[in-house]
């Protein structure tokens, strides 16, 4: 199968950006800066245009896998009509697209039936669409080289980082390592924790709020504010939509378990985000300061004074 | 680890769920004590999000404070998705009614509400 193996040269690739759900709707400073990233590094960018839900793997999948194939068969039909390599900066995104397509390659009865039912919509899907993680876009078709070439001025910031869970799917030597390098070609000191590799719980969520929340999203919290850390970097929308929520129950209900009786202050930022500023380009020009439930101020003010 | 209390977000997620709930199974069971009980195939903390995919094609609408926060990132103020290009969730709602998906989940499209 080839998505998401491909090592086309990026300057003749055409990107097509799969926003979800989340992106567009809370966290546009990701998004713009995403769009600022790309540019600065000479891609061939722009919106996978008239995008749907990605459709979320661990909804769908539970109550009808043909459902969740054919669905996400929509948006990899209007990605192969687009002519774009699709591009996922979204975890759960990414996983959904990398594993429809796999399935239905590798089972013609399926793209059968999943053809059968876009059929009705008057769409089709070949198979021909590449799906990339926006990890697999910037090491593997861009380059670190490019990218420490392209990095105005080193951040020099410290921070712990969630990756979240199904970036691992290709194995801890592919994109949690591509994450670290970039974050520290940024100028990052990651700070290793017990907790780095632990699911935000986004799904655990509605099955288990209370661990949800105050187990898998408040110890990370608490570690990152104990650690005094700038901030902590994410790349999932999915996994940012879920300490989105952290924060909100935290502001709203309090902490029945007493990790965080000081609140929660620690910006959380994209990667795109901090490669923009890497980038130089200034907080502004990407909304930073603009919708978040917490601020990035003090942030903002280190790197632009340079403490 | 206070356990007891329910957690008030969770609860207001399940209150969503109920307000588009026509036949809720704890009434169900009141007033058919004798049927076997059977549990709804969309879960209660996954319908609100699943009825605004059916209805939008996408979990979160574009709202005025969305619009706003768009425009002051620089963006266009309605992102190029399904919010947009409305036809895209049309369709999408044509194959899921091909494939019966709101039959499975006991969601009336006309209605706008899940029967279970």
């Amino acid at each position: 199968m080839t998505a998401s193996k491909s090592k086309t040269n990026a300057s003749n690739e055409k990107y097509g950006y799969f926003l979800g759900c989340v992106m567009p709707a809370k966290m546009p400073w990701a998004e713009k800066a995403t769009f600022l990233v790309a540019e600065k590094l000479g891609l061939s960018w722009d919106y996978m245009k008239e995008t749907l839900c990605c459709v979320r793997p661990g909804v769908w999948k539970a109550i009808d896998p043909d459902t969740w194939l054919t669905l996400t068969g929509q948006n990899l039909a209007l990605a192969e009509k687009q002519g774009v390599t699709l591009v996922d900066s979204c975890n759960g995104c990414w996983i959904t697209h990398y594993e429809t397509l796999e399935e239905l390659l590798d089972e013609p009865e399926k793209m059968a039936m999943v053809n059968k039912h876009l059929a009705k919509a008057n769409m089709r899907l070949e198979g021909t669409v590449q799906v990339k993680h926006f990890l697999q876009v910037l090491y593997e078709d861009v380059g670190l080289d490019k990218i420490r070439k392209s990095i105005k001025k080193p951040l020099n910031l410290r921070m712990m980082r969630h990756i979240g869970c199904h970036a691992r799917k290709l194995g801890n030597d592919v994109m949690p390592r591509y994450f670290d390098e970039i974050l520290e070609a940024c100028g990052v000191e990651l700070v290793d924790t017990p907790y780095d590799s632990m699911c935000c719980g986004l799904l655990l969520y509605f099955a288990d709020p209370k661990t949800s929340i105050y187990r898998n999203v408040f110890k990370k919290f608490k570690l990152a504010q104990d650690l005094g850390v700038d901030a902590i970097a994410i790349i999932c929308s999915g996994c940012y939509d879920q300490f989105d929520r952290g924060i909100k129950i935290l502001e709203d209900e309090g902490d029945p378990t007493g990790q965080l009786p000081q609140g929660f202050d620690v910006p959380i930022v994209h990667l795109s985000e901090i490669l923009a500023l890497a980038f130089g380009y200034k907080p502004e020009e990407f909304g930073m300061d603009v919708f978040r439930t917490t601020s990035p101020s003090k942030l903002i003010s280190k790197v632009e004074g340079g403490k | 680890m206070e356990q007891e209390k329910p957690m008030k977000s969770f609860t207001r997620l399940l209150d969503s769920a109920k307000k588009v709930t026509e036949h809720r199974l704890e009434d169900e069971m009141v007033k058919h004590p004798w049927r076997r009980p059977f549990n709804a195939t969309a879960p209660d903390a996954a319908k609100p999000s699943l009825k605004r995919d059916f209805e939008q094609g996408l979990v979160y609408p574009i709202t005025e404070d969305v619009s706003g926060a768009r425009k002051a990132a620089n963006l266009d103020p309605m992102p190029p998705t399904a919010h947009k290009f409305t036809e895209q969730a049309e369709k999408k709602r044509e194959i899921m009614k091909d494939m019966g998906t709101g039959k499975k989940l006991a969601f009336d499209p006309e209605k706008r509400v899940y029967k279970y």
